[in-house]
């Protein structure tokens, strides 16, 4: 099981629970149950907790708030992250899948999906979905199924407009 | 006022980096031979140490000194001196608002045209000081309005500037040419239409990284069609649209463009015209790097940069594809400065486009890159000397990308001349850093941040105190460091005991007790800003610094393990310090102070601290 604590606000953390007359200096200890951590009495000296030795992907060092106990809450404003850098990762932390049917003419029924987040553009659409069909992009005319229904020629409206209007694919074959 | 001079330098410490070397210009003053060319009312002199200058000779000479460390030095040796460097001082670099007041520096100052004044502590940035804290511009605008009516320059970071304020400054100051925002707050695009609807010599206007409330882009139309004069315009952090053509006109008659970063809006196909108006441009940031339509081919944009010869740096790029990005190749060979830090490029992507980039001496990245590109970094930068690498997924910790140990190696390995580092990543070891260490001793700038709190070497799971102390041991110029990982007192330990040159220091989540904190302010003769969230240190820590805090321009400690008792003790015995607590939200436990702001200050207790505020 993996341990999910994390550091409380700063107000509620651990610390309050200190008895100053009592604070000394003393070392680091790395305790293996956190939870043993969490039963801080008049602490002489503060520990880390870190997770157990076992735990080699999620070595995060956390306090559980007493106060909140058995509630998560977040590590307050941590990475140091610019607010304008953090504007542009709220939301997108790992972009959302959009994956839509695509159909090869000519190519019975079979059907591949493809994730329409990945791409940005008309091209790089084009050149994934010629590949995925064994076919050069040359050869092939892509068409789209928007929420009316109807089949449209992909390249005539902004990118956002048609990812926002899609909900189908299929790949003719560039007769010109 | 006194002119006495041993008062504390407040003002007069300098922190930017670019400090302009007058060392010429303090040799000039003392080999200066009187005999030769002056004029008759000059002295006659028997050494240089006897020298006696009339005033305007004097105030002449220190003219030509810019850098303010001099300066400093210039108005200790006596009082002529001082008076001469006062008269003579045309910039002013404050750089804690609250540490003097303008009244006083009026009054020291009386031919003051350029200001640079620094208000918030730097931990705003990450938002741990709460809206409405301070650092309001217009009682310094309302004193400046009176003692320099001809100001031209202002340059403010971590201010709260308000509309008002800004069409205060548009209206009262008739000679007015340069404002530069730097991560402030409290206004909107309505006071940049004052700016540029009033400032009929504007060369400057810089807008960075600021909370602003964009209501739209039409401040930019507000420029008259007689203005000339913009040497730089940044908009590039405004999200609302401009119209493209008031810009287009404005670039096109401003000849002397040097300086001009756009934003998201503008399509490539609008930054090609824009750049067909200014190709003398030195620095460019540009809009969205791609294109929504497959209408024209991307050879159409090839020659976008080619009358660029003046072009050394280059940002923006934001959505950059492997497509569009080609078109920049012909201006990379002359760059020093690319920040891709914006574009999400892959290893691949940014192999090919530095591999046109033989010049770069600064470089920031996203850590989509990966290690792979970093490796390209240090094949094909050897003379760069800053990297930044800025996560792309900061808050999602499920994500194993970005970088590690390994590209950090790679680079140091190519780039002999690092100097300056800011590296954000998911694991690291204290080998890595050690040969890091070895590979580029000249850091001045080391900041290192592993993103999971308290986490140590991976490999070994040791405490990443070596690292550190690697750092500080091989790099003896070191100035500013930023600590990371899991660590022990015995970083610290490091720090003081080898940090000769130590001026910024920034802790988070390190330490085991007090003795970190002692070790640092016993040691580092010269540090000048700790900052520190989230450690044990306490009351003991907090007052071994008594004697040292007056030397440095501020202390910061948020979340760890001070009373107020402490705090007020501190208050009591150093009459000098402005010791403020700021009381959190729910004010749960009113005997800890949850975050201590120390700083030093010759005006006294602030008078305009809000309610969460408390002075001790």
């Amino acid at each position: 099981m993996e341990l999910e604590l994390t550091l409380s606000l700063s107000s509620s953390s651990c610390f309050s629970q200190f008895d100053l007359n009592n604070y000394s200096h003393g070392n680091v200890e790395a305790k293996d149950n956190v939870y043993e951590c969490l039963n801080m009495q008049p602490l002489k000296k503060r520990k880390y907790c870190v997770n157990g030795a076992n735990d080699v992907e999620s070595t995060s060092f956390i306090f559980m708030n007493p106060k909140f106990s058995g509630q998560e809450t977040s590590l307050v404003r941590w990475p140091p992250v610019n607010k304008s850098r953090k504007k542009l990762c709220v939301g997108g932390t790992k972009p959302k899948s959009m994956f839509v049917k695509v159909h090869m003419e000519g190519d019975g029924i079979a059907r591949k999906k493809i994730n329409l987040n990945l791409h940005r553009s008309y091209r790089t659409l084009v050149h994934t979905l010629a590949n995925m069909f064994g076919k050069c992009k040359e050869d092939v005319k892509l068409t789209y199924q928007d929420k009316e229904g109807d089949w449209l020629l992909a390249g005539d409206v902004p990118w956002g407009s048609f990812m926002e209007a899609v909900k189908r694919l299929k790949l003719l074959k560039n007769t010109c | 006022m006194d002119p006495n001079p041993k008062r504390p330098k407040t003002v007069d410490r300098v922190d930017s980096v670019e400090v302009v070397n007058s060392s010429e210009s303090t040799q000039l003053l003392c080999s200066i031979d009187p005999n030769r060319k002056r004029a008759k009312t000059v002295d006659r002199v028997d050494s240089a140490e006897s020298t006696q200058f009339p005033d305007e000779v004097l105030e002449r000479v220190l003219s030509l000194i810019d850098s303010h460390k001099d300066r400093s030095s210039v108005s200790l040796v006596c009082k002529d001196w001082y008076n001469a460097e006062r008269w003579s001082r045309r910039h002013v670099f404050i750089g804690n608002c609250y540490s003097v007041s303008p009244e006083i520096v009026a009054a020291r100052f009386p031919r003051i045209r350029s200001v640079t004044i620094k208000g918030k502590p730097r931990f705003s940035d990450f938002n741990l000081v709460p809206e409405d804290w301070g650092a309001d511009i217009y009682p310094w605008l309302s004193v400046f309005a009176l003692a320099y009516p001809f100001l031209e320059e202002l340059r403010l970071k971590r201010m709260a500037v308000s509309d008002e304020s800004l069409e205060f400054l548009a209206t009262k100051f008739c000679n007015f040419k340069a404002l530069s925002l730097l991560s402030c707050d409290g206004f909107s695009t309505d006071g940049l239409k004052a700016i540029a609807t009033h400032c009929k010599n504007l060369t400057e206007l810089d807008i960075q990284e600021n909370g602003i409330d964009d209501l739209g882009g039409h401040w930019l139309s507000c420029f008259p069609e007689t203005l000339t004069s913009l040497e730089v315009l940044n908009f590039a952090s405004l999200n609302s649209e401009v119209s493209f053509d008031a810009l287009e006109k404005l670039v096109s008659r401003c000849k002397s463009l040097k300086v001009l970063k756009v934003n998201r809006n503008i399509s490539l196909d609008q930054l090609q015209k824009l750049l067909s108006h200014c190709p003398q441009l030195m620095e460019l940031g540009t809009g969205a790097f791609t294109q929504e339509l497959i209408s024209g081919p991307v050879t159409e944009f090839k020659n976008m940069f080619s009358n660029c010869r003046n072009l050394i740096t280059l940002s923006g790029l934001w959505d950059a594809t492997p497509l569009y990005l080609p078109v920049i190749y012909p201006a990379c060979a002359r760059l020093t400065f690319l920040n891709l830090s914006y574009a999400t490029l892959r290893s691949d992507e940014l192999a090919n486009l530095l591999s046109h980039c033989k010049s770069l001496r600064r470089l920031w990245l996203l850590d989509t890159v990966g290690d792979k590109g970093l490796e390209a970094v240090g094949s094909c930068c050897p003379f760069l000397e800053e990297l930044r690498v800025f996560p792309a997924h900061p808050f999602d910790q499920q994500i194993f990308l970005g970088v590690t140990e390994s590209g950090f190696v790679s680079v140091s390995r190519g780039c002999p001349r690092l100097r300056y580092v800011l590296y954000f990543c998911r694991q690291m070891t204290n080998a890595a850093v050690a040969a890091i260490a070895k590979n580029c001793p000249d850091f001045t700038h080391f900041r290192l941040c592993i993103m999971n709190p308290g986490q140590p070497d991976y490999l070994t799971k040791e405490p990443m105190d070596e690292a550190f102390g690697s750092i500080v041991k091989t790099c003896t110029k070191l100035q500013r460091l930023a600590i990371s990982g899991l660590l022990t007192d015995r970083t610290f330990e490091y720090i003081g005991k080898y940090s000769k040159n130590l001026e910024t220091l920034s802790v988070a989540f390190a330490g085991s007790s007090d003795l970190g904190m002692e070790y640092v302010l016993q040691g580092c003769p010269k540090l000048r800003k700790l900052e520190i969230r989230d450690c044990p240190f306490g009351n003991a820590a907090l007052l071994s610094g008594l004697t040292k805090y007056e030397s440095m321009r501020s202390l910061w400690m948020s979340a760890c393990n001070v009373s107020m008792n402490a705090c007020r003790a501190l208050a009591k015995e150093k009459p000098r310090l402005n010791v403020e607590v700021i009381r959190d939200e729910d004010g749960a436990d009113d005997s800890q102070a949850h975050k201590v702001y120390v700083y030093r200050t010759v005006a006294g207790p602030r008078r305009d601290a809000p309610p969460f505020v408390l002075t001790l």
